[in-house]
C-alpha cells in the first residue's frame, strides 16, 4: 500500500503515571495488563484517519514516542535523552492526578522538549521566569492528561480539577482527565468499548 | 454631517465600508458600530509591531479622530495569548547589520504615533490582554483607557537586551507611585492581571471570558461620551471577582523599592540593595547585575530628566537614545543572546558598571540635530 505520514507525537511525564498505559490503550486498544517500568524509550504506532468522513481524509500513522526517566536526571542523561526529541509534531504531557509532584514536574518537562526543538520566532523578550511567556512562543500543540482520576475520592475531585484547570491554561495546552477503570479487566478480551477496532501494523517496541 | 470639506467626507464614505483589511493582513482596521477597532493581527509572532503595521494605524488613527460618526477607538491583539509583545526589535537589529534604514525609520514613527495616541482627540481603549511589553505598552500605556484581564502580563524587559524602556516609558514610568517605575524599568520585573491596574498601568480589570461581551457593549453604544464609555468599563470592573482579594505583589516590598531605588547613580542603587540584605533585595540585585551596565545608567537618567519632561520632550530624548544604541554594542549583543540564539548569556560591553562613564552617557543623550524627532 501506498506510505503513510507520519506523525510524531512525545509522551512525556514523570514515571509511573500512566504513559505507556496510555499509548498502550490509544494503539492496541486494550488496557495494558502488567505494566512494568519503561527503559530508554518505548514508540507504538496508531494509524489515524485525519478528518474521517470528509473529502479531506487522509491517513496518518501516529507515532508515540514514550519517553521515559526522571525529570531531576543530570544533565548527561538529559542529553542523551534529547535524541529522542527532534522534529516532534506535538507533545502529550502526562501527569498523575494522586500526585502532585507530577503535575508540577510538567513545566519542566515540556521545557525540557521544547528548549531542544523550537525555532526562536525572536519576539519575546523572556528571562524564562513566567510560566505563560515560555510557552508562548510555542507552536507545537500540547495536550496534558491527568490519570488515575478513578483513584480521586468523589469530594477532592472538583479541587483537583481545577488546579489542573490552571496548569493546562498556562501551557495553552488543551486538557483531557482520565479514568483507567478496573472494570474494563472483567470483559473479554481487554477491549474498550467506544473505540472501534482500529488497524495496526506491527508498531513494535523499541526498548534500550 | 454634511459639514466639512469633499475630501473629509470621501473618506467617511470609505468608512462606511465594514472592513478595510490590508494586502498582508497584519493589521485589521475596522469600522464596528461607533467606534474604529485596530487589531493587531500577527498572532504567530505575538502581535510584534512592525513598521509596516505602524505606517497603516497612524494615518487611519487621524483619520477616525476627524471622522465625526466615529467615538471611540479600541486597539486589541489576536491569538488570545499576547496583546503585543513588542516591537519588531530583531528585524531592526537585522536591519541595522545589512547597513539599512529601517532603525531610524521605525522608531520614528513609532514614537509619533504613541504621541497620537496620548493626544487622540477620540477615547481610545486598549484592550490589553494578554502580554503587553516594550512597544505593546507603547500603544497602549498613553491611551485613555487600558483594560487589562487575568491573563495580562507586563513588562519593560529592555535593559535586558541592551536597550532602555522607550516608547514614552521615561514619561509614564516615574509618574507611577513611589519609585516602583524605576524598580520596573531597571529590573524588567513582571507585573500579572489585576497588579497592573493596582501599578496604574491599566485604568480597569476584568475577566477575559468577559471581554468579548465588553466590546460588544462598547460598540453598540449611541454616539458615546468619554463618561458613557467610562461607566461601561466600570460595570465589567465592578463586576469582575477574580483575584479581588489578592493583595499587591509588591505590597510588602514598596517601602524597601522606595529606598533604595531613591538614588542618583545605579551605583547606589546596587549599594543599597546589598545593604538592605532582605532576601528580595538580594534577589533583584542578582536580576539588575545581569543586565546591560551601560542600558541600567542610560535608563536611571532617561527616567530622572523624563519625570519633569512632557511626553514630547520625552520622545525626543528616546529617540536620540535609540539611535545611539543602534550605533553601539549592547543591542546587537543583546537581541542575539536572547532572542535569536536564545542562550541567555549576553556579554555586554562594557561589562562594568564603573566603565560607562558619565561622558559615554553624554554622548547617548546628544542631540541629533536635523535628524531630531520632530512633531
Amino acid at each position: 500500500m501506498a506510505s503513510l505520514d507520519r506523525v510524531k507525537v512525545l509522551v512525556l511525564g514523570d514515571s509511573g503515571v500512566g504513559k505507556s498505559s496510555l499509548v498502550h490503550l490509544l494503539c492496541q486498544n486494550q488496557v495494558l495488563g502488567n505494566p512494568s517500568w519503561t527503559v530508554g524509550c518505548s514508540v507504538d504506532v496508531r494509524v489515524h484517519d485525519y478528518k474521517e468522513g470528509t473529502p479531506e481524509e487522509k491517513t496518518y500513522y501516529i507515532e508515540l514516542w514514550d519517553v521515559g526517566g526522571s525529570v531531576g536526571s543530570a544533565s548527561c542523561v538529559k542529553s542523551t535523552r534529547a535524541v529522542f526529541y527532534n522534529s516532534v509534531n506535538g507533545i502529550i504531557l502526562v501527569h498523575d492526578l494522586t500526585n502532585k509532584k507530577s503535575s508540577q514536574n510538567l513545566c519542566r518537562w515540556s521545557l525540557e522538549a521544547l528548549n531542544r526543538d523550537l525555532v526562536p520566532t525572536g519576539v519575546l523578550v523572556t528571562n524564562g521566569d513566567y510560566d505563560r511567556e515560555q510557552f508562548a512562543d510555542n507552536q507545537i500543540p500540547l495536550l496534558v492528561i491527568g490519570t488515575k482520576l478513578d483513584q480521586i475520592h468523589e469530594t477532592k475531585r472538583h479541587e483537583v480539577l481545577t488546579r489542573t484547570a490552571f496548569l493546562a491554561e498556562d501551557f495553552n495546552a488543551e486538557e483531557i482527565n482520565l479514568v483507567i477503570e478496573k472494570r474494563y479487566f472483567s470483559r473479554e478480551n481487554n477491549q474498550i468499548p467506544g473505540f472501534p477496532d482500529r488497524k495496526r501494523f506491527g508498531g513494535g517496541t523499541l526498548r534500550n | 454631517r454634511g459639514q466639512g470639506s469633499k475630501s473629509v467626507s470621501s473618506s467617511l464614505l470609505t468608512q462606511r465600508m465594514s472592513a478595510h483589511i490590508d494586502a498582508a493582513g497584519e493589521v485589521l482596521l475596522e469600522r464596528k458600530g461607533c467606534a474604529g477597532v485596530i487589531t493587531m493581527n500577527r498572532p504567530k509572532h505575538l502581535n510584534a509591531l512592525t513598521l509596516s503595521m505602524i505606517r497603516q494605524i497612524y494615518p487611519q488613527l487621524k483619520k477616525w479622530e476627524q471622522d465625526p460618526e466615529t467615538f471611540l477607538i479600541i486597539i486589541k491583539g489576536s491569538g488570545g495569548k499576547a496583546f503585543c509583545a513588542g516591537g519588531d526589535i530583531k528585524a531592526i537589529s537585522e536591519a541595522k547589520k545589512a547597513k539599512q534604514n529601517l532603525s531610524q525609520d521605525f522608531f520614528r514613527e513609532e514614537y509619533i504615533l504613541n504621541n497620537a495616541i496620548a493626544s487622540c482627540q477620540k477615547p481610545y481603549v486598549a484592550l490589553i490582554d494578554g502580554i503587553t511589553m516594550g512597544g505593546g505598552v507603547g500603544v497602549s500605556v498613553h491611551g485613555r483607557f487600558r483594560v487589562a484581564t487575568e491573563r495580562s502580563l507586563f513588562a519593560m524587559p529592555e535593559t535586558g537586551i541592551g536597550l532602555f524602556p522607550d516608547v514614552g516609558g521615561g514619561y509614564f514610568l516615574p509618574r507611577l507611585q513611589g519609585k516602583l517605575g524605576y524598580f520596573l524599568a531597571l529590573t524588567g520585573f513582571r507585573l500579572k492581571g489585576r497588579d497592573m491596574h493596582t501599578a496604574g498601568i491599566a485604568t480597569h480589570f476584568v475577566d477575559s471570558e468577559k471581554l468579548h461581551m465588553l466590546e460588544e457593549d462598547l460598540l453598540s453604544l449611541k454616539s458615546p461620551s468619554e463618561e458613557n464609555i467610562a461607566d461601561v468599563l466600570e460595570a465589567y470592573h465592578a463586576e469582575s471577582m477574580m483575584d479581588r482579594g489578592k493583595s499587591f505583589i509588591l505590597e510588602e516590598h514598596m517601602d524597601k523599592i522606595n529606598r533604595c531605588f531613591s538614588a542618583n547613580t545605579v551605583e547606589q542603587i546596587i549599594e543599597n540593595l546589598r545593604q538592605d540584605g532582605s532576601p528580595f533585595a538580594i534577589e533583584q540585585l542578582k536580576v539588575i547585575n545581569r543586565m546591560s551596565p551601560t542600558s541600567l545608567k542610560i535608563t536611571l537618567r532617561q527616567l530622572m530628566e523624563g519625570s519633569s519632561k512632557t511626553l514630547q520632550e520625552v520622545l525626543t530624548m528616546e529617540y536620540r537614545l535609540t539611535q545611539a544604541c543602534m550605533g553601539g554594542h549592547d543591542f546587537h549583543e543583546g537581541v542575539r543572546a536572547v532572542l535569536i540564539d536564545k542562550d541567555q548569556s549576553p556579554k555586554w560591553k562594557p561589562a562594568d558598571l564603573k566603565e560607562v562613564t558619565d561622558e559615554d552617557l553624554n554622548r547617548y543623550f546628544k542631540s541629533l540635530g536635523s535628524n531630531d524627532l520632530k512633531f
